[in-house]
């Protein structure tokens, strides 16, 4: 009764919102503003926020959509008992296990997503599943490539390796509920069988349900990602970085606002000259864990207290690590 | 119209619309403005499952499930890019962006080698040469580029009476470009010197064409001679000259 109360309520707020533009739109028609239509299109703040918005979604939907064909043969092909096998049941083994999964099912950023939460359903421990979830953007063969290119220094691609580890083991062990339906939020048409579907339509029909919903938070999370790349200075988090334990703090918030691939960001954490190595790492590592466009899919894919946990616990142990670091550095 | 309440049917059209997305960007190979060019084999992988989603979507048609206002409210926000990118028409990114992220004239990845091997065609007298090129030249070896007649693309940005050369340069897309700089110099730019002709080498009786011609995001043209001047290149201008944006718009 309360959903139908709610729909009402919103279906006039809509009425509403449609109104208010159309009038806009005549206004503007009438006064000859619509004219000036050429103009607006050419403002660069518009063609920059456009051109980064396009840009996240052209890449993220690639892999959205190989990730959901993944998580869709997962469902159908592969039996439960399976992956009860090939995983420890022990929360500390198998967080180690689910972290280095990344090396298998190498998906980017956004990607990981339905994969992980396809895999715990499936009924791998969930301490697994997080630290896969976490893990698999940084630890895999590409990543730790691309950052050696940027830096050329081994040391650097070992601090991120390790720092990313150590974060996704131990938040993969502290968060981790024994019951997976704590974390998984239910879709509503998920198991709705068809018999006359073959295993190959059953597939698509999984990968479809998943690229539709995580698809649709890509682009809200896309859209604030480029508001703030489009209109926040990147010198504001520069000049606030010389102090060192500012600078890892800012580094947490500049990565998340970005929303860079996890292929790109050694390159454009490199440019950040004067700033700490450990800064650099943390934002190559926070980046890939909880960028803006991610956090709003966490939200498709899993239970909102879930995720309110997982974002405050990363944060707080990057943060952590991130000033030991720093300290051990000198 | 039993078929405008059928959710199923909102889904497919989504599906459709995303799947001729892909495809006219990769068709118009518009695709380069927003994402690497080495990027294309992903598009076309997405495009591929798009058109097997197309194919689910068809047979879940004659499943009726009415549709809510929640439903419609998705369906918008999946609308919501493709409007934009019409109405838009995204080009380039501007150098508005530039002004955003911080120009760098110096090139910090050490992996600069790879650019200065690439093969470097010539202009008359004048070596053509990328950015990017350049800066990796300052990087590693500076005095082969020293005094040497160059002629570069970019976009004009001017910041604080300063007259710049800027391209981005992309490793993913468009979210990661950093833009990458020289400043330019040419002859009635600002209030000379008295020895200016001394001390500047810039040949006499060359037409400057007015400096208020060229408007931030123009893509010009620059021929002239490189200096390294405090560890930064500057280009003491013979002739600008407006061209065409170019295929690539940027550099990888």
């Amino acid at each position: 009764m309360k959903a139908k109360k709610n729909e009402e309520k919103l279906k006039k707020i809509l009425i509403f919102i449609g109104v208010v533009i159309s009038f806009l739109v005549l206004n503007l028609w009438q006064s000859g503003s619509l004219n000036q239509l050429n103009q607006i299109i050419k403002n660069p703040k518009l063609q920059a926020f456009t051109i980064i918005l396009l840009a996240i979604l052209i890449e993220g939907f690639p892999f959205i959509l190989i990730g959901s064909l993944i998580s869709g043969s997962i469902e159908v092909l592969v039996p439960e008992e399976k992956f009860k096998k090939i995983f420890p049941q022990g929360k500390f083994s198998s967080a180690i296990v689910g972290s280095f999964f990344g090396f298998l099912f190498p998906v980017c950023s956004c990607g990981e997503i339905p994969v992980s939460r396809r895999l715990i359903k499936k009924g791998i421990p969930t301490s697994a599943g997080i630290s896969y979830l976490l893990a698999t953007a940084i630890i895999n063969p590409i990543t730790l490539f691309s950052t050696y290119l940027a830096f050329s220094s081994f040391k650097m691609v070992l601090g991120r390796f390790l720092v990313a580890f150590i974060c996704s083991v131990f938040i993969g062990i502290l968060i981790a509920p024994k019951n997976k339906d704590e974390i998984l939020k239910e879709y509503e048409d998920e198991d709705n069988h068809n018999e006359n579907f073959s295993k190959i339509d059953e597939i698509f029909f999984h990968s479809e349900n998943d690229f539709l919903i995580m698809g649709k938070y890509l682009i809200i999370g896309a859209t604030l990602a480029s508001l703030f790349s489009t209109f926040i200075p990147r010198e504001v988090f520069l000049t606030i970085g010389r102090n060192k334990i500012l600078s890892i703090l800012s580094m947490q918030i500049l990565s998340i606002i970005l929303s860079l691939c996890s292929y790109a960001d050694a390159f454009v954490a490199n440019s950040f000259t004067y700033l700490p190595d450990m800064s650099k790492i943390i934002f190559m590592i926070s980046g890939p864990m909880m960028s803006i466009s991610l956090i709003i899919v966490y939200f498709a894919a899993f239970k909102e207290k879930f995720v309110k946990k997982l974002l405050i616990s990363v944060f707080l142990t990057l943060f952590i690590l991130g000033i030991f670091g720093s300290f051990i550095q000198g | 119209m039993k078929i405008f309440k059928n959710k199923q049917f909102y889904k497919f059209l989504i599906v459709l619309l995303y799947t001729s997305f892909f495809l006219s960007i990769s068709l118009t190979g518009n695709f380069k403005i927003f994402v690497k060019k080495f990027y294309f084999p992903y598009i076309l992988l997405g495009f591929l499952i798009l058109l097997f989603l197309l194919k689910t979507g068809i047979k879940k048609l004659k499943k009726f499930i009415e549709i809510s206002v929640y439903d419609i409210l998705s369906f918008c926000v999946f609308l919501f890019p493709l409007i934009l990118f019409i109405i838009v028409r995204p080009n380039t990114l501007p150098t508005y962006t530039a002004l955003k992220r911080g120009v760098h004239t110096e090139f910090l990845t050490h992996n600069v080698l790879k650019s200065l091997q690439e093969k470097i065609e010539e202009e008359g007298k004048y070596k053509k040469l990328t950015i990017k090129q350049l800066l990796s030249f300052l990087k590693s070896k500076p005095e082969q580029i020293n005094g040497k007649d160059v002629v570069v693309e970019g976009m004009v940005y001017k910041e604080n009476e300063k007259f710049m050369l800027i391209r981005f340069l992309i490793t993913c897309c468009a979210a990661d470009a950093t833009p990458l700089g020289i400043e330019v110099e040419y002859k009635g730019m600002k209030e000379e010197p008295k020895d200016y002709e001394e001390t500047h080498p810039i040949p006499k009786n060359i037409e400057f064409k007015e400096k208020e011609e060229f408007k931030n995001d123009d893509w010009v043209k620059v021929k002239g001679k490189v200096k390294i001047e405090n560890d930064k290149i500057v280009i003491y201008a013979e002739s600008i000259e407006k061209i065409n944006q170019p295929i690539d718009p940027y550099l990888y």
